[in-house]
C-alpha cells in the first residue's frame, strides 16, 4: 500500500491501520463465504458469522485500548486521479481515520452485532435462508465498519449506501410477506431522499474546499474568518489554488443543510422518520442490530464527524428537528400496541434527542447519548424478541391466532420469563432515565446542554429557544409513560393469552435458550450507569464524554459558530446548578409518566379484554396513525407523482409510441417492397442461371447415355461436318 | 479388261461404307455390328485398289488392302472374344442390354 499521509506515518501507526482494515474486511469475507457456500457448510456457517464478528471484536478492543485517549490515526493513499499527469484535474484519496470516536463506535458495533448474531442462532433457527440471515448481517456490519472508518466523505457516502442496501435485504428479509417487502422498499427510498441531500452536501463542500477529505477540511475551517456575510479561509500553500478562498454563508449553511439530510433519512429524523416503524417487519434480532446501534446511529456519527461544518443556522435547524423529533416519536410510542413499533417510535424519539443534542451544541452528550442508547435499546428489542417467540410458541401450542405482537394479548410474564423480565428492567429504566443508569447520564447531559444554550441564545432577548429544553422535559415524561406501560402490559398481572406458564417455556427448569439470554443479560448489565461513569449520577465524570469532548479536539476552536458551541460546553460543565436541576427534573418527571402509565394499565385491567380498542379522541387517534404521517405522503407525494407518471405513460403510449408504430409500419412496408424487387429479380436472375446450367447439363448429359453405337453416331457426324468444313471453308 | 471407271468403284466403296455405317448404327446384335465394320474395311480396301490406278506399276494399294485384311481378321478375331466374353457376363448379346449393372 503506497501511503501518503499528512502526518508521517510510523510502522506503528501502519500496523493499527492494517488492525482496522483487517476488522472491517472481516464480516466481508464472511458475507461472501456464507453466501456462496453457507447452505453446504457445517449448521448452515453460523459459526463463521459469529467467528468473524468475534475476531473484529476482538480487534476493535485491541485498538480501543491502543488508541483511546493516546492518538489519532490517519492513514491514506492515492485512490485515483482524474486528468492526465501533466494536467492534473483531481486526485482522490482513501483512507483510516481513528480517533476516540471512531474507535468507541468500532467496540460499539462490532459488539452489538456480536450479541445479535448469538441471539440470532437459537431466534432464526430452521429458517429457509438461515446461512444467508447470517451473510447478510455481515455485509450489514462490514458497512456499517466502513463508515465508521472512512476518512473522507466519498468513502463515507459509499458505505452509506451500502448500509442501506443491506439493510433493505435484512429488512425485507422474510420476502415472502407483504409487509416485510414494502416496509424494506419504504426504508430503502426514504433514505434515498435524505441521501440526495446528503449528496449534494458533499458536492458543495467539494465545490469549496476541492476535497472529500475529512482532516483537511477540519484544518481549513479551523483558520477561519468572517468577513461580512462571507468566510474567508486561509488554505494550506502545498494546494494548487489561491490561498485564500471566500464562501458565502448561505452556500456554507446550504451544503450543511445538505449533510444533515443525510441524518434525516438515516437517522429517522422529522419528516423522514416514517420508514423506521415500518421496519419492524424485519426479523427482531436485526430490529436489534439496525435500530439500536448502528444504521440510525450512523446519522448521528455523520453529525459528528461533520460538526465542524455546521453553521449557527444548521446548529439551530437541526435542534428544532431534533425536537420535533423527539416529541412526535414520544408521543406516537404512547399510543402504539404492537410491541415492537412502541420500541421504534421510542427509538425515534432517542434519536431525535441526539439531533437535538447536536443542535445545541452538546456535542459529547449527544455521542454519550448515541453509545448507551445502543445498549439499553438492543437490550430491549432482543427481549421484545424473547417474549415474541414465547408467544409464538404459546400460540402454536394452544392453537389460537391472535396478534403476538400485541401487548394486550401479553401479561404475567414477569411468572414465565423472570429472568428476561431482570434483563428487561434495567434497560428500561436506563431509557426513561432513572438515576444509576446509563440513560440517565446521558440523557440528562443532552437536556442540560439544551438548557445552557436557551440560556445563553436566551440571553440575547429571544425566549422561543426555551421551547428546545421544554419540550425535551415533556419527552422526557412521555417516555417515562410508555415505557412504563410497555413494562406493566406485558410482565405484569396475568397472562391474557394462556394461563399455563409452561406453554411460554422452552421447558420447566429453563425458560429459554442460554443463547438468547446471554446477550440480553449482557446489555442489561451494561445499561447499568456504573460503566461509562464513575460517578454515576453526574455526566461530567464520564469517561465517554471527557474523552469526545471537543474541547480536546485539535480543531475545536472553530469561528464558524462563532464560540457559542465552546460557550456551551463550559456552561455545561463548569454550572452544575443546570446539571442538578435537570437531573432533578428530568427523574421527577420520568417518575410521573411511570405513575401515569400505573393509571392507565389499572384502568385497562379494570376494563378487562378489549381486543380492539378505538381510540377515543382525535389526538390519540393522531398519536396512534403516527400523525398520518404516511397518509399526508400518500396523497401528497405519491398519489400525485403516480398521477403524473400515468399522464407521461398516457402521453408515450398515445403520442411517442402512435408516432413510432406510424414509421414501424412505413418501414414495413418499405422492407415488403425491396423484398419483392429482391426475390423477383435478383433471385429470378440467380434462379435463371442455375436454371440455364442445368438445361446444358441435361443436354451435355444425353450424349453420355452409355450406349455405344450412340457414341459411333456422334463420331460419324462429327466426322461429316469436318468433311464438309474442310470442303466448304 | 473391261474398263470400269473410277467414279463406279468410288461410288461402290460409299455405297459399301454407308452400308456398314448402318449396319453399326441400326443393329442390336453385336456380331452383326462386327458384320458392319467388315463392311465398312471392305469399302477402304475398295478404295485403295481403286485408287492403285494412279500408279500402275506398282502395287501398293493391292498390297496394302492384303494387310488391312489381315488386320482386320486379327481384329475380327480380337472383337469376337470381347463379344464372347460380353455373352458371358451379361447374358446377351443385345448391344441395348449391354450396360454395367450400377448403371440402372
Amino acid at each position: 500500500m503506497n501511503i501518503l499521509s499528512a502526518i508521517s506515518v510510523t510502522t506503528d501507526t501502519n500496523n493499527l491501520a492494517m488492525i482496522a482494515l483487517g476488522l472491517g474486511a472481516l464480516p466481508l469475507v464472511a458475507f461472501m463465504l456464507l453466501s456462496l457456500l453457507g447452505k453446504r457448510m457445517p449448521r448452515q456457517g453460523d459459526w463463521l458469522g459469529i467467528l468473524t464478528i468475534g475476531l473484529s471484536f476482538i480487534l476493535a478492543l485491541y485498538l480501543f485500548m491502543q488508541i483511546w485517549g493516546k492518538k489519532v490515526i490517519h492513514v491514506s493513499f492515492l485512490w485515483f486521479k482524474l486528468g492526465s499527469p501533466e494536467n492534473m484535474l483531481a486526485s482522490f484519496t482513501a483512507g483510516i481515520y481513528l480517533d476516540n470516536l471512531a474507535v468507541l463506535m468500532l467496540v460499539v458495533v462490532t459488539f452489538i452485532s456480536l450479541l445479535v448474531q448469538i441471539f440470532s442462532v437459537v431466534y432464526m433457527h430452521g429458517d429457509k435462508r438461515y446461512s444467508y440471515y447470517f451473510g447478510y448481517l455481515g455485509l450489514f456490519t462490514f458497512s456499517m465498519l466502513g463508515i465508521i472508518l472512512a476518512d473522507n466523505l466519498l468513502l463515507l457516502f459509499i458505505f452509506w449506501e451500502l448500509v442501506g442496501f443491506s439493510s433493505y435485504l435484512l429488512i425485507s428479509f422474510w420476502y415472502e410477506r407483504d409487509t416485510a417487502t414494502q416496509a424494506g422498499n419504504k426504508a430503502f427510498l426514504f433514505n434515498r431522499v435524505g441521501d440526495i441531500g446528503f449528496l449534494l452536501g458533499i458536492f458543495t463542500l467539494y465545490a469549496l474546499f476541492q476535497t472529500f477529505d475529512l482532516q483537511t477540511l477540519n484544518s481549513f475551517l479551523k483558520e477561519i474568518n468572517q468577513v461580512g456575510d462571507n468566510f474567508v479561509f486561509r488554505l494550506p500553500t502545498k494546494l494548487p489554488l489561491s490561498s485564500v478562498v471566500e464562501v458565502p454563508r448561505w452556500l456554507l449553511t446550504l451544503g450543511g443543510i445538505g449533510l444533515f439530510c443525510g441524518c434525516i433519512g438515516k437517522s429517522a429524523q422529522f419528516p423522514l422518520q416514517v420508514w423506521l416503524p415500518d421496519a419492524m417487519a424485519g426479523p427482531t434480532p436485526v430490529s436489534a442490530l439496525i435500530h439500536a446501534a448502528t444504521m440510525v446511529a450512523a446519522g448521528v456519527y455523520l453529525l459528528a464527524r461533520c460538526f465542524s461544518f455546521f453553521t449557527p443556522e444548521v446548529l439551530i435547524f437541526m435542534a428544532i428537528v431534533g425536537t420535533l423529533t423527539t416529541v412526535l416519536g414520544a408521543i406516537a410510542a404512547c399510543a402504539q400496541y404492537d410491541i415492537k413499533k412502541i420500541l421504534a417510535f421510542s427509538t425515534i424519539s432517542q434519536l431525535g434527542y441526539m439531533v437535538m443534542g447536536m443542535g445545541v451544541g452538546a456535542y459529547d452528550a449527544s455521542l454519550l447519548h448515541l453509545v448507551t442508547h445502543a445498549f439499553f435499546k438492543a437490550s430491549l428489542f432482543l427481549n421484545a424478541g424473547i417474549i415474541i417467540h414465547a408467544m409464538h410458541q404459546a400460540q402454536t401450542l394452544a392453537g389460537v391466532h391472535t396478534d403476538e405482537q400485541d401487548i394486550q394479548n401479553m401479561g404475567g410474564f414477569y411468572k414465565i420469563l423472570p429472568l428476561t423480565f431482570y434483563a428487561y428492567l434495567p434497560a428500561t429504566a436506563a431509557l426513561i432515565g432513572l438515576p444509576l443508569f446509563s440513560g440517565f447520564l446521558s440523557k440528562d447531559a443532552i437536556l442540560s446542554g439544551a438548557w445552557a444554550w436557551a440560556n445563553f441564545q436566551g440571553s440575547k432577548g429571544n425566549y422561543f429557544f426555551y421551547l428546545v429544553p421544554v419540550v425535551g422535559f415533556a419527552s422526557v415524561l412521555l417516555t417515562g409513560f410508555y415505557m412504563a406501560r410497555h413494562c406493566f402490559y406485558i410482565f405484569f398481572g396475568q397472562s391474557r393469552l394462556r394461563t399455563e406458564i409452561s406453554v411460554f417455556r422452552d421447558s420447566p427448569q429453563k425458560e429459554a435458550s442460554g443463547l438468547l439470554l446471554i446477550p440480553v443479560l449482557l446489555l442489561a448489565v451494561l445499561s447499568l450507569a456504573f460503566f461509562f461513569s464513575q460517578n454515576p449520577f453526574h455526566y461530567t465524570n464520564s469517561w465517554v464524554i471527557q474523552g469526545l469532548s471537543r474541547l480536546q479536539l485539535p480543531f475545536a476552536t472553530t469561528s464558524i459558530t462563532a464560540g457559542s458551541i465552546e460557550k456551551v460546553s463550559l456552561l455545561l460543565y463548569q454550572s452544575s446548578y443546570i446539571g442538578i436541576g435537570t437531573a432533578v427534573g428530568s427523574v421527577l418527571l420520568g417518575c410521573l409518566g411511570i405513575f401515569l402509565a400505573w393509571m392507565s394499565y389499572k384502568s385497562f385491567i379494570q376494563k378487562g379484554l378489549i381486543q380492539e380498542v378505538l381510540p377515543a379522541n382525535t389526538f390519540s387517534k393522531l398519536a396512534l396513525n403516527h400523525f398520518y404521517l404516511d397518509v399526508i405522503y400518500g396523497r401528497f407525494l405519491i398519489s400525485p407523482f403516480l398521477l403524473l407518471s400515468k399522464k407521461v405513460a398516457g402521453f408515450d403510449l398515445s403520442f411517442i409510441d402512435y408516432s413510432l408504430n406510424i414509421f414501424g409500419k412505413f418501414i414495413v412496408i418499405l422492407a415488403k417492397l425491396i423484398a419483392w424487387f429482391d426475390r423477383k429479380v435478383i433471385d429470378g436472375f440467380v434462379n435463371f442461371m442455375a436454371w440455364l446450367a442445368g438445361l446444358i447439363g441435361k443436354l451435355g448429359r444425353l450424349t453420355q447415355n452409355g450406349k455405344i453405337q450412340s457414341y459411333y453416331v456422334f463420331s460419324v457426324f462429327g466426322l461429316i461436318f469436318l468433311v464438309l468444313y474442310i470442303i466448304f471453308f | 479388261m473391261i474398263d470400269i471407271p473410277l467414279t463406279h468403284i468410288l461410288i461402290l466403296g460409299a455405297i459399301l461404307f454407308s452400308l456398314g455405317i448402318l449396319a453399326v448404327i441400326t443393329k442390336r446384335h453385336a456380331i452383326v455390328v462386327l458384320m458392319g465394320i467388315e463392311l465398312i474395311f471392305n469399302a477402304a480396301n475398295l478404295n485403295l485398289v481403286a485408287f492403285n490406278r494412279y500408279q500402275p506399276d506398282t502395287m501398293g494399294g493391292q498390297v496394302f488392302t492384303l494387310f488391312v485384311m489381315v488386320i482386320a481378321a486379327a481384329e475380327t478375331a480380337v472383337a469376337l472374344a470381347l463379344v464372347l466374353k460380353v455373352y458371358q457376363y451379361f447374358n446377351t448379346v443385345n448391344l441395348d442390354q449391354v450396360r454395367q449393372p450400377s448403371q440402372d
